[in-house]
């Protein structure tokens, strides 16, 4: 987890980030998240691809925060977002994980009278689009076709 | 059979139902484009029709698009089962043969496909994008769904209107002497009371609930709806906009909810266009006064993005990348709609920038 270089799925997750604010869509799976925030800011970064030092290190440098505690919340973060299967990770050492990570968005605070509070990582997840994606119509149709319904339970 | 057999073989059935009961063309200008209602027999239209009236033109020339309209119980013409090959069968609804997912929309892919193609147990409907011509079947009136007697042939449209470059989404527009306002939320944060309160006092709307997006500095919405779909609450406060209401259907948590031909009952307050300069996002706020504030483009977006999507293609990328394009354009605001409604244009009127009417 620590060592690998995460980025955005590149298939099937539409995302936008907008005044610090991202809406992330899992096409394929029907789920959306919001993000605000740090999250928001960690988010973009991940656009590029980042490893978990870089991506507390940049939070380091933008929030008010102790480094042990960014450095668990990032994981966190990352593991979350792994297991909505949102990102991917590439493996120290392929091609992808040595590229050099370059900070995206506002400029670096200056002096810590400047960074922000730190407010977490919170993950809003929405399930409402992934219902309506797995109740197929098309699907409810027997063998012969439209309109021969199939009697019993619909198919998963 | 293939897709653009299958077609053809539809088309003929509507036209051995409109031999039976003559067509009858409805003529309507939409997004400043000409459409052709073709109907067979009258049921269907009298539901449809209504919902139309402030976009109806006088008479037709060469159609941008054509939709043939009829049902089963009254024409005795069906539409024939959809050939079905189980390789075809993909995932998520998606029909390799029909070349398209069942929500498709024609810029999903690369190469996009000729047809979409939606069916349930009681309509089918497809749309040729080659041609723009596209068939709606129902099998009986009766069976129509509250939801396709207020909007009618909605994701037909939507799907049309993508290829003319423009976006459905599930917001409403008004505007009182400034300029325009895109409302978005979702379904009861009160897109329909601040579009009413505008008309209430002398603005004008291109529509509560659905209307049609073009991108650009200065996005426009065209009107596709002049009906409404309410609360009771709404004609006890705005009863000059809905003398009586046209329908009476229950919403999803069982709540009387009326139809309004609103642009029958008051002519010229639904327009055919109208530009907007900012994006509100309303929510109740019973006991206190109206107010707004000024929230970021990610706000909205959420608040746009989601129930536009759930209503149209769940899995629309492009949509969803085309609404965020009009997040980043428009400033955003949230308001909080207080006990005093009657503030609520002149606050609007407040904070969009510039003059925009169109």
């Amino acid at each position: 987890m620590t060592a690998c270089r995460w980025i955005i799925r590149p298939t099937g997750v539409a995302h936008q980030t907008i005044d610090g604010e991202s809406v992330i869509i899992d096409m394929q799976q029907g789920a959306y998240y919001r993000l605000e925030g740090a999250a928001a800011s960690l988010w973009e970064q991940l656009a590029t691809g980042a490893t978990a030092e870089q991506l507390s290190s940049f939070l380091a440098a933008r929030f008010l925060a102790e480094r042990p505690t960014l450095d668990s919340q990032v994981i966190e973060f990352l593991d979350a977002l792994d297991k909505f299967n949102l990102i991917v990770g590439n493996a120290p050492g392929s091609a992808s994980s040595d590229l050099a990570f370059e900070a995206s968005g506002d400029p670096l605070p200056v002096g810590a009278e400047a960074k922000a509070a730190f407010l977490g990582l919170d993950i809003h997840r929405f399930t409402d689009l992934q219902e309506l994606i797995w109740l197929d119509p098309v699907h409810e149709v027997d063998d012969t076709g439209w309109p021969s319904m199939v009697r019993g339970p619909p198919k998963d | 059979m293939d897709p653009v057999t299958f077609f053809d073989v539809c088309c003929h059935a509507f036209s051995r139902a409109a031999d039976k009961l003559p067509a009858e063309d409805l003529w309507l200008q939409i997004a400043s484009r000409v459409i052709r209602l073709r109907f067979a027999g009258h049921g269907l239209r009298t539901f449809i029709e209504p919902c139309f009236s402030h976009l109806r033109l006088t008479s037709g020339s060469v159609p941008e698009f054509t939709i043939m309209i009829w049902d089963y119980e009254e024409t005795g013409e069906a539409v024939p089962p959809r050939p079905r090959r189980p390789e075809a069968e993909g995932v998520l609804g998606r029909v390799a043969d029909f070349g398209a997912p069942r929500f498709t929309k024609v810029d999903h892919d690369k190469t996009p496909a000729r047809f979409t193609y939606w069916e349930s147990e009681t309509q089918v409907w497809m749309f040729d994008r080659e041609r723009c011509v596209a068939f709606f079947w129902v099998r009986s009136v009766r069976q129509l769904a509250y939801w396709d007697r207020i909007h009618p042939l909605r994701r037909l449209i939507d799907v049309w209107a993508n290829i003319q470059g423009l976006q459905m989404v599930h917001a409403g527009a008004a505007s009182i002497s400034r300029g325009g306002v895109l409302i978005v939320g979702p379904g009861g944060s009160g897109k329909s009371t601040t579009v009413l309160a505008m008309l209430s006092s002398g603005g004008y709307a291109t529509g509560d609930d659905y209307v049609l997006v073009s991108g650009g500095w200065q996005p426009v919405t065209y009107s596709v709806f002049g009906s409404m779909r309410l609360y009771k609450d709404h004609r006890a406060r705005f009863p000059f906009l809905m003398p009586h209401p046209d329908d009476a259907t229950l919403d999803d948590n069982g709540l009387a909810k009326l139809t309004s031909y609103v642009s029958m009952h008051r002519p010229g307050v639904m327009v055919a266009r109208l530009s907007v300069s900012a994006i509100v996002m309303p929510r109740p706020a019973p006991g206190r006064r109206t107010r707004v504030q000024r929230e970021g483009g990610g706000r909205a977006l959420f608040a746009l993005a989601p129930n536009t999507l759930k209503q149209f293609d769940p899995q629309n990328a492009s949509a969803f990348a085309r609404m965020a394009a009009l997040c980043r354009a428009l400033p955003c605001w949230s308001i909080e709609l207080g006990d005093d409604l009657h503030n609520l244009p002149s606050i609007i009127d407040e904070i969009i920038p510039q003059v925009g009417a169109g």
